[in-house]
């Protein structure tokens, strides 16, 4: 098949290295401002994290009966986006799609780094989150133990297993990668760094077999996870009595959603570091097209679950059901959020019918915006949207968010985007092994 | 310390610590710190304990609480010397064992942080000594000399003897003093009706178990009446069918704004509060003409005025069913409608048959009744005069609730010395020289009579813990009493009666002092009718109607945080009152719930939140008194207006002509419940008689569990459950604020009731059917309904909420880490989380509130009802110890025993002979949203009601 | 005498045919270093198969029965309790955290069970001291062997040249060695 990069050039291996680990070697101008900005952007998080936890979810805008709000949103939206990395990486990989090999450290990366947004909020979500490991199962002297048919439960052993595998998984891909990082660094320091963090790889054709193999095991293990991980997710909502929760169509039509949200963040990543640091030759117009079509298919999954459900809803003999999808979505307090939703998810993304569309990183780069706030406002309209008017109308209230809640949200979207320039910075987010691997299969026909 | 509530804005609790406190020795300390002489009870510290006080164990003593100075007797639970709950006393005639919220909320004033905590003089520091010796002393109490010429006493109205015999003593040293009662007017119109019809200023005390047909003319039947408790649950004990056969009690109401007794009405009929004694005429008249007496003066003087307009269907309905009724059949005339208006309620009910066996009449054991010591005017007119040296205001607030046109502020200024007892500082101990903390009637000594004359006991808990006294200690300390101890002058007073006071002490209620008369009083028809007042037909104008606050009454009870957040039973407002508007008349002005209005009476207009309530009067709008609080406070905290400028001391209830105008900007108006419409769901089911008899099994699907896969796995017995009779529920909300005082139920404040957090683990849900403008209400309390198959319970990753084998859902607090899953989960949404810490902020004083048997809720953990699992176990441990089974009945909840219409019932349902299961089996029980699959263990019984053939409604 | 040789070549194919000769001329332990992977050097090395997949799955049903397991005792022996009046052995709820549970045992295995077998982590190997190795991680392809021959390895040499190596010297990979 064609190779990743435009073959002619036969760039030299040591050239093409170089040109790999530029970003580290020679940062792109005003990165450190950017990772000053997004720094101290992290902050507003921390700042909040504490106020929350000193005096307590009341500084949220939660009420009941809207229990559950801004921070099991942002939860499920940062899972979701945790979704795309492994995807890519895991599933393109046993598929053998070559042109993953330039996405998928920068989306693994962004897959950890999204987790750790995401772990941060059930936890923080607590009434009382000192006793956050009452979740997990260990002797305790109370001789209590967690009750395991509360999907919350499920939810630790999720999302713990999904981080630990994806860091696994970016962490051996990295391996060969410090090394040649390691045998071109300048300084000593640099030299001392990557050399730890590549473990002392030597390249022995030995160890590159088991390197494979491993990778690829992982990636076979990966690949059911992704899938588990948010199908457990919306679990915590599907296993509820809730109308507008309970269905069963919730574990694919979340899954769907959650790779939507990550491709769409891909690209939000992507676009703009492949113009700032000129890897049109590694990241072509064909990683664009391939893009958008899986973002667009991905898209039309979504969009035929809000259908699906919909359907099943106003179908049902269960009245609590109907009159959700029926009254409360499409005309209660909180409309307008469902048909923005419905606008960013549906609509929008169906401009990528277009071959130029596609192939346009600037419509891309629109439309993946797009989807990232629609896929947060169908998160909103699933969590508050249901709760506000479950059974009892007299229990029927609105929820509004109050700032500090404004600041969680705010917060970790500068603490994803530092932590990301970091990786940026310092770990070649460009496969330089496989990249080689592909340069040479491309010119040597077996 | 000073810690202030950030929720509340209470002011720093004081240097009272709950420790201290609790060292029995305290109570000696107490004395000590408060009044600065030593106790004068000898009092025995914990260190070695008394004999009949068992730590741990609670204590119940009989004592009385007063409604408009009637007396209504109580039950207090105590802990070690802590007064903690109040139930009612079955004995008394008044209570019958329940109580209302006001009586349930004593403890929160008892204990009430912000009371007055010592005498000041002008401000300063003072002592009881040295207001007792100022009274004595020639320069500083120059009527003393003159017989008490410039002595002005004010007092609330009272029935105690004690009280009787103080002032006796009073008049008797200085006769001419003057004293004066600051009755409302209310109390006045009401017997001055009495004395037209009678001749004598009666009470009349209303038996409705006898009563087939009510009329009720603007009537409470279920609010905080004097015997507003005998009556409603004599009245809907007949509502309560038990099969489509059985009769039921026809309600006719009148009134203006949307009450209780108009939401439990099967007509309900809405006019302007100045039209009301137009159409009780017309009624009037109907009867007469179906009585056939056109000649009498009554029925010319009727007839002349009933000719100019013609008559609603309501009228000829009522009238027909009362008279059809005779005998059977009783009108009920509100204490805010003129005496004409009164006069005519007697009239009728000797036209109809009803004295004797429904309607039964007594000398008012008020303390000079119908005197013209109850109106204020003429002692206002000798403040005016410069004739009042020193002006003695005891108990009463007349400094706010005395209407604008009183000139309350100027007119106290004229007098040398104002002194006000008063257990806050308010607006008139402001105005006041001396200001006296008043003893709460749980620290005092004394007796209160009630309206049929039973005569009981106030026996204090505890010693006063700021050192308050009572009206007749001070007026003691006035005219310098030989006997100065209360209780020794009640034991005089009551041997003097021929009581055995060690008895009556004890038991509370003397029994047989009850002075109803049995026989039928003659009405003076022709009084009655030259007693008519005559009323222009009002122009197209807007009315003003002022009403007490249904919770906080004429603003005596604003202080108190548990009345402030108990959801109004029909509005559901918190914190604050409204000016409620008619349907069509809020759009007439084009005004939303919470738009800022003006309502204005010539120059005079105060600014209210608008408040759109359905099924109010158009022609309109309703006020309540209670808010607009000038004195720091926390009653100043809900906000609102205070109406006295409006009001006029002639017609404090009706202000007409008034104007009302939206204007710029919004009020703050806090409801707990926002959706009125049921949506069809199983909640609050009713039907009327009619339909029920043409499909007697109409609740029967509603009542039967739907199919499951789990597993059956409660077994054995007991199995506790629980019935709540909504046709019995008047929605009085007294189970609301019982279930707050027993189970440590915290305040939220108003910031956090208007973000939906209050924690009320009972509260009542109200729905409105029918139109705006003639909505049919339906009142549903909702608390944890200890499912058996608990969606709450399988949620929880923690096990923090789990099944008991006695069928209890139980809440596991110090296991919960808060993911409030439990709540989503619940269908009910009864589970109440904290969202703050409600207890590290709570002032010292208010600790002692606490009821030890119950855990006291941290921060971020969920909470619930839980059937009140703390009576249930004490009672099962009792019933080991004396190796007995538990008998049915024995257990009951907090809620069940203060519902003054026994409307809520709890027991073991896995007894078939238990009470609850035979509820459970009626043919009214269903299950509030059992299609959900839940198994609720508490069941509903369906509200039945009895509309006549016309007006539909 | 037995001596070890390394060799370094600028290409795959080289790389590839140099490794095919060594092994004729009767070189043991042949070993190559690579920028990358390369199917065909490893065809010509003749490794045995990986044991990690297997290593993988058997840690992964460990980890099932174990969770499993856990669930089991813990909601049902020690200490069960009536929730929701659902039953305690309530299958269908154990099935995500044993299947998670099963997928990190599995995982941790695969990637604990590449390093052994790379033998990692290893900061330094004597092969580092060899001058010029560090392009073996960006365009160079070694090979090294053992070979008991002559006393200047002549023979090596010559077909290392005729593969076109760009270099074959003996080499001292003892540790400590420098």
């Amino acid at each position: 098949m064609t190779p990743a990069m435009p073959a002619s050039e036969g760039l030299e291996l040591d050239a093409l290295s170089d040109r790999l680990l530029a970003p580290v070697f020679r940062p792109a101008r005003g990165l450190g401002w950017l990772l000053l900005a997004t720094g101290a952007g992290s902050l507003t998080l921390f700042v909040a994290v504490a106020y929350t936890v000193l005096v307590g979810i009341g500084a949220w805008g939660n009420d009941i009966p809207v229990a559950w709000a801004f921070a099991i949103v942002n939860f499920v939206w940062w899972i979701g986006i945790g979704h795309a990395g492994t995807f890519i990486s895991a599933i393109l990989l046993l598929l053998e799609q070559p042109w993953r090999t330039s996405l998928n450290r920068i989306a693994e990366g962004m897959t950890l780094f999204a987790l750790v947004q995401a772990g941060l909020m059930p936890l923080l979500h607590l009434g009382r989150p000192w006793f956050f490991y009452w979740l997990v199962p260990y002797p305790a002297t109370m001789r209590l133990w967690p009750q395991f048919m509360s999907s919350l439960t499920w939810d630790v052993a999720a999302v713990s297993t999904y981080t630990i595998v994806s860091i696994l998984f970016w962490y051996l891909g990295l391996v060969p990668d410090l090394a040649v990082a390691r045998d071109r660094a300048r300084t000593l320091v640099a030299r001392r760094a990557y050399g730890v963090f590549a473990l002392g790889w030597r390249g022995s054709a030995t160890q590159h077999r088991h390197h494979r193999v491993a990778q690829m095991l992982l990636a076979g293990l990966a690949t059911p996870l992704v899938l588990s991980v948010h199908s457990i997710v919306s679990m915590d909502f599907a296993i509820a009595k809730l109308p507008g929760w309970h269905s069963t169509i919730f574990p694919p039509y979340f899954v769907a959603g959650a790779i939507f949200s990550g491709f769409a963040m891909v690209l939000t990543l992507v676009l703009p570091l492949r113009r700032a640091y000129r890897l049109h030759a590694f990241i072509g117009p064909r990683h664009l097209d391939a893009m958008a079509k899986m973002l667009l298919c991905v898209g039309l999954i979504v969009a035929y679950s809000y259908a699906a459900e919909a359907f099943v809803a106003l179908r049902t003999p269960d009245p609590y059901e109907h009159e959700m999808a029926a009254v409360t979505r499409p005309r209660g307090p909180y409309a307008p959020l469902y048909w923005l939703m419905l606008a960013c998810n549906v609509l929008v993304p169906q401009i990528l019918w277009s071959a130029r569309a596609r192939r346009s990183p600037l419509v891309l780069w629109v439309v993946a915006l797009f989807v990232q706030i629609g896929m947060w406002t169908e998160r909103f309209v699933v969590v508050v949207t249901s709760q506000h008017r479950d059974f009892l109308p007299s229990s029927w209230e609105t929820y509004r968010p109050s700032l500090v809640d404004g600041a969680i949200l705010f917060g970790t979207l500068c603490f994803f985007s530092f932590l990301f320039l970091l990786m940026v910075r310092f770990v070649p987010f460009l496969p330089i092994a496989e990249q080689k691997e592909l340069v040479h299969d491309a010119h040597v026909p077996l | 310390m000073n810690d202030t509530d950030p929720h509340l804005g209470l002011v720093p609790s004081t240097s009272l610590t709950r420790r201290r406190f609790l060292l029995g020795s305290s109570l000696v300390a107490l004395g000590a710190e408060a009044c600065s002489k030593p106790p004068r009870d000898d009092l025995i510290p914990y260190v070695q304990r008394p004999r009949d006080v068992i730590p741990g164990a609670a204590t119940f003593y009989a004592t009385t609480a007063t409604r408009d100075a009637y007396g209504f007797g109580l039950l207090v639970e105590s802990h070690e010397g802590r007064p903690t709950k109040i139930e009612g006393h079955p004995e008394h005639p008044a209570s019958l064992g329940a109580t209302g919220p006001r009586e349930q909320a004593a403890i929160y004033s008892l204990y009430d942080p912000e009371r007055a905590k010592a005498v000041r003089r002008r401000g300063a520091a003072s002592s009881w000594s040295a207001f007792e010796f100022a009274m004595r002393a020639k320069e500083s109490a120059p009527w003393s000399a003159r017989g008490g010429e410039g002595l002005a006493v004010l007092l609330e109205p009272s029935t105690s003897l004690v009280a009787e015999a103080r002032l006796d003593a009073l008049r008797e040293r200085f006769p001419e003093a003057r004293v004066h009662f600051h009755a409302e007017r209310s109390a006045i119109d009401r017997l001055e009706g009495a004395r037209l019809a009678f001749g004598e200023p009666f009470d009349a005390v209303y038996s409705l178990d006898g009563a087939d047909v009510v009329l009720s003319l603007d009537a409470d039947l279920s609010g905080g009446g004097a015997m507003a408790v005998p009556m409603a649950r004599a009245f809907f004990a007949k509502r309560r069918v038990e099969s489509p056969r059985d009769g039921l009690p026809r309600l006719y109401a009148v009134e203006t704004a949307l009450g209780l007794t108009g939401a439990a009405a099967d007509h309900r009929l809405a006019v302007p509060p100045g039209e009301l004694p137009r159409v009780a005429r017309s009624i009037a008249n109907a009867i007469l003409a179906a009585l056939g007496d056109r000649t009498s003066p009554l029925a010319a003087a009727l007839a002349a005025e009933a000719s100019r307009e013609s008559e609603p269907a309501f009228v000829r309905a009522a009238a027909r069913d009362l008279v059809q009724a005779r005998g059977r059949a009783v009108v009920l005339v509100g204490d805010r409608q003129p005496p004409d208006v009164h006069a005519l309620g007697h009239a009728l009910n000797a036209l109809l048959g009803a004295f004797d066996h429904v309607v039964r009449v007594t000398r008012s054991p008020i303390l000079e009744a119908g005197a013209p010591s109850h109106d204020v005017r003429p002692l206002l007119a000798a403040l005016d005069a410069g004739a009042i040296d020193t002006l003695c205001v005891l108990g009463s607030n007349p400094g706010y609730s005395l209407p604008g046109d009183a000139r309350v502020r100027e007119r106290f200024g004229r007098a040398r010395e104002v002194i006000h007892l008063g257990e806050h500082a308010d607006e008139t101990s402001a105005l006041a020289s001396w200001q006296l903390p008043a003893a709460h009637f749980l620290e005092a000594w004394g007796d209160a009579r009630a309206m049929d004359g039973t005569s009981s006991v106030v026996q204090p808990l505890v010693v006063p813990l700021w050192g308050g006294r009572t009206v007749a200690e001070v007026l003691a300390a006035l005219h310098g009493a030989a006997v100065r101890d209360s209780r020794r002058l009640l034991r005089d007073v009551f041997e003097r009666r021929n009581v055995d006071f060690e008895d009556a002490v004890a038991r509370g209620v003397v029994p047989h002092t009850d002075t109803l008369r049995p026989r039928a009083p003659s009405v003076d028809l022709a009084a009655v009718a030259a007693g008519l007042v005559a009323r222009p037909s009002s122009p197209p104008t807007v009315t003003l109607a002022v009403a007490p606050h249904p919770v906080l009454h004429d603003g005596d009870l604003a202080n108190n945080a548990w009345l402030q957040e108990m959801p109004e039973p029909v509005t559901k407002l918190v914190w604050g009152h409204a000016l409620l508007v008619g349907p069509s008349t809020a759009a007439s002005l084009g005004v939303r719930d919470g738009d800022a209005v003006e309502v204005a009476s010539g120059e005079r207009a105060v600014r209210l939140a608008a408040f759109v309530q359905p099924g109010h009067a158009e022609g309109a709008v309703t006020a309540w008194l209670g808010h607009g609080r000038r004195a720091p406070s926390l009653a100043a905290s809900a906000g609102g207006a205070d109406l006295a400028a409006l009001r006029r001391l002639d017609a404090p209830w009706i202000v007409e002509p008034v104007t009302v105008r939206k204007i710029a900007g919004k009020e703050r108006v806090i409801v707990t419940q926002t959706s009125a419409d049921q949506h069809g769901r199983v909640a609050a089911l009713r039907s009327t008689l009619d339909a029920w008899r043409a499909d007697p099994a109409a609740f029967r699907q509603a009542n039967e569990d739907p199919a499951s896969i789990l597993p059956e796995r409660l077994s054995g017995s007991p199995q506790w459950g629980m019935a709540i009779d909504l046709a019995a529920c008047t929605g009085c909300s007294a189970c609301v604020v019982a279930c707050q005082a027993e189970n440590n139920v915290p305040v939220v404040g108003p910031a956090d009731s208007a973000l939906f957090r209050t924690m009320h683990w009972l509260r009542i849900d109200r729905y409105y059917g029918g139109t705006p403008a003639e909505p049919e209400v339906d009142l549903q309390p909702m608390l944890c309904q200890h499912c058996e198959k608990a969606p709450c319970e399988y949620v929880c990753p923690v096990n923090a909420t789990v099944h008991s084998p006695d069928g209890l859902n139980e809440m596991v607090y110090n296991r919960c880490v808060g993911t409030r899953y439990c709540s989503n989960n619940c269908p009910y949404k009864v589970r109440r989380f904290n969202f703050y810490s409600h207890d590290d902020d709570l002032p010292e004083s208010l600790r002692m509130a606490m009821n030890p048997g119950v855990t006291v809720r941290a921060r971020g953990v969920m909470e619930k009802c839980t059937y009140c699992v703390q009576r249930i176990r004490r009672t099962e441990i009792d019933a080991r110890v004396a190796r007995r089974a538990l008998r049915d009945g024995e257990i009951r909840t907090a809620c069940e025993q203060v519902c003054p219409t026994e409307a809520i019932v709890f027991g073991d349902v896995s007894d078939p002979r238990s009470r609850v299961s035979e509820l459970h089996r009626s043919p009214r029980a269903y299950a509030a949203l059992g299609d959900v699959g839940t198994r609720p263990r508490t069941r509903y019984l369906a509200r039945i009601t009895n509309p006549g053939p016309e007006p539909s409604r | 005498m037995t001596r070890t040789y390394l060799c370094e070549f600028g290409s795959v194919a080289d790389c590839e045919r140099g490794i095919v000769a060594f092994r004729d001329l009767g070189a043991r332990n042949l070993e190559a270093y690579l920028p990358f992977r390369s199917p065909r050097i490893e065809a010509a090395l003749a490794g045995k198969r990986s044991p990690l997949p297997l290593w993988t799955l058997l840690s992964g049903i460990v980890g099932a029965l174990a969770a499993y397991g856990i669930l089991y005792f813990t909601q049902n022996v020690d200490y069960p309790l009536d929730v929701g009046g659902r039953p305690t052995h309530a299958v269908a709820a154990y099935v995500p955290i044993t299947f998670e549970t099963t997928m990190l045992f599995a995982s941790v295995a695969a990637f604990a069970g590449a390093l052994v077998l790379c033998g990692l982590p290893r900061l330094h190997h004597p092969i580092f001291t060899v001058p010029g190795f560090e392009r073996a991680s960006v365009d160079r392809f070694f090979v090294t062997f053992e070979h008991d021959g002559t006393e200047h390895g002549e023979p090596i040499v010559a077909v290392a040249t005729e593969c076109g190596a760009l270099r074959a010297v003996p080499v001292n990979l003892e540790e400590g060695a420098s």
